[in-house]
């Protein structure tokens, strides 16, 4: 079955970089997210797996958790972010994040961590 | 005249920052033991005229700064600025633990020169390894005190007529405490920076 995916980030090449990662032979349907705004429509439409940025200029990633907590959202959420404080990893988990990636995106590890939540 | 930076470039700078920006997060978080709330880093070009005006509407700055400096050159040239509204020392030492007395005179300086020197370190060395351009820089000085920041970036004084300025915010959770670093490349650096991010961009 095709996986519903969101990719979120501000940044061009932050989104590029995560979709570049994406193993070839993945059957996904891939939508892109440029804030916090675009990311909860999307995930209103539906989503298997979201990857999020944390530093977007409207909403922060933190906050995008929060909503979809709020809102009864439950989309598995990958955090990919720039933000490596140890404190910015424990909250993005307390607000429902299953994992958390680093900028910048390691091909090895992004698809490590796809394996290990069963998407792949 | 310097061209300004495409889209794809500025975009990419600001995704090269955001990452050497979260690095010295991590580092300040660890220093002092408390949560960095970061802000989306800002890239744009400013002339040695408005540079002061420029970073006065996108920073929301207190009326006087207290300004720490560091000059980069070889690979590329510029200088860094870390900008601390006014008792912003007090605040890091009242998380560091230590009482005045413990440090040297005057008791602020000492606190700020070495906030700066991590930030900075880290932003730099972060922008030098992806950017793949490696660059030396001088120790960190208090540059400015309680100064309007038309006189810490007064035109008369500056080295450069146009710059890239690469923004980047931390504000401590925890406190009320909020500091600013200024990136600014000199005009013949801009060329480096622009073809660095080229290379980065092919990649993709």
């Amino acid at each position: 079955m095709t996986l519903s995916v969101i990719v979120a980030d501000d940044s061009t090449l932050g989104r590029k970089q995560v979709l570049r990662a994406l193993p070839a032979d993945w059957d996904a349907e891939v939508r892109q997210a440029k804030n916090g705004e675009e990311t909860l429509a999307a995930l209103r439409e539906g989503a298997d797996l979201l990857f999020l940025d944390l530093t977007m200029p409207d909403h922060t990633g933190f906050d995008v958790l929060q909503m979809m907590g709020d809102e009864g959202i439950a989309c598995p959420t990958f955090v990919v972010s720039a933000d490596v404080q140890p404190r910015a990893m424990e909250r993005a988990k307390e607000l429902g994040a299953v994992s958390f990636i680093e900028k910048p995106v390691n091909v090895e590890t992004l698809q490590a961590r796809l394996a290990e939540h069963g998407f792949r | 005249m310097v061209e300004p930076l495409s889209e794809d470039q500025a975009d990419a700078l600001q995704e090269v920052t955001n990452i050497a920006m979260g690095r010295a997060a991590r580092s300040l978080s660890t220093l002092l033991d408390t949560f960095v709330t970061l802000a989306v880093p800002r890239v744009q070009l400013v002339d040695a005229a408005n540079a002061a005006e420029a970073v006065q509407e996108t920073a929301n700055l207190p009326d006087t700064v207290t300004a720490v400096r560091q000059a980069f050159f070889h690979g590329l040239r510029g200088e860094a600025l870390t900008l601390f509204a006014p008792g912003g020392g007090h605040n890091v030492a009242d998380l560091l633990g230590l009482d005045a007395d413990e440090l040297g005179d005057p008791p602020e300086d000492e606190i700020l020169i070495e906030t700066s020197n991590i930030l900075v370190g880290a932003i730099l060395s972060g922008l030098g390894e992806q950017l793949e351009t490696q660059f030396s820089y001088t120790p960190p000085s208090i540059f400015a005190t309680n100064t309007p920041m038309d006189r810490v970036l007064n035109p008369d004084d500056l080295e450069w007529t146009t710059a890239l300025l690469v923004e980047v915010t931390f504000t401590l959770e925890s406190r009320n405490f909020t500091c600013h670093v200024l990136v600014l490349l000199a005009e013949n650096s801009i060329a480096v920076i622009r073809q660095a991010l080229d290379r980065l961009l092919e990649e993709f």
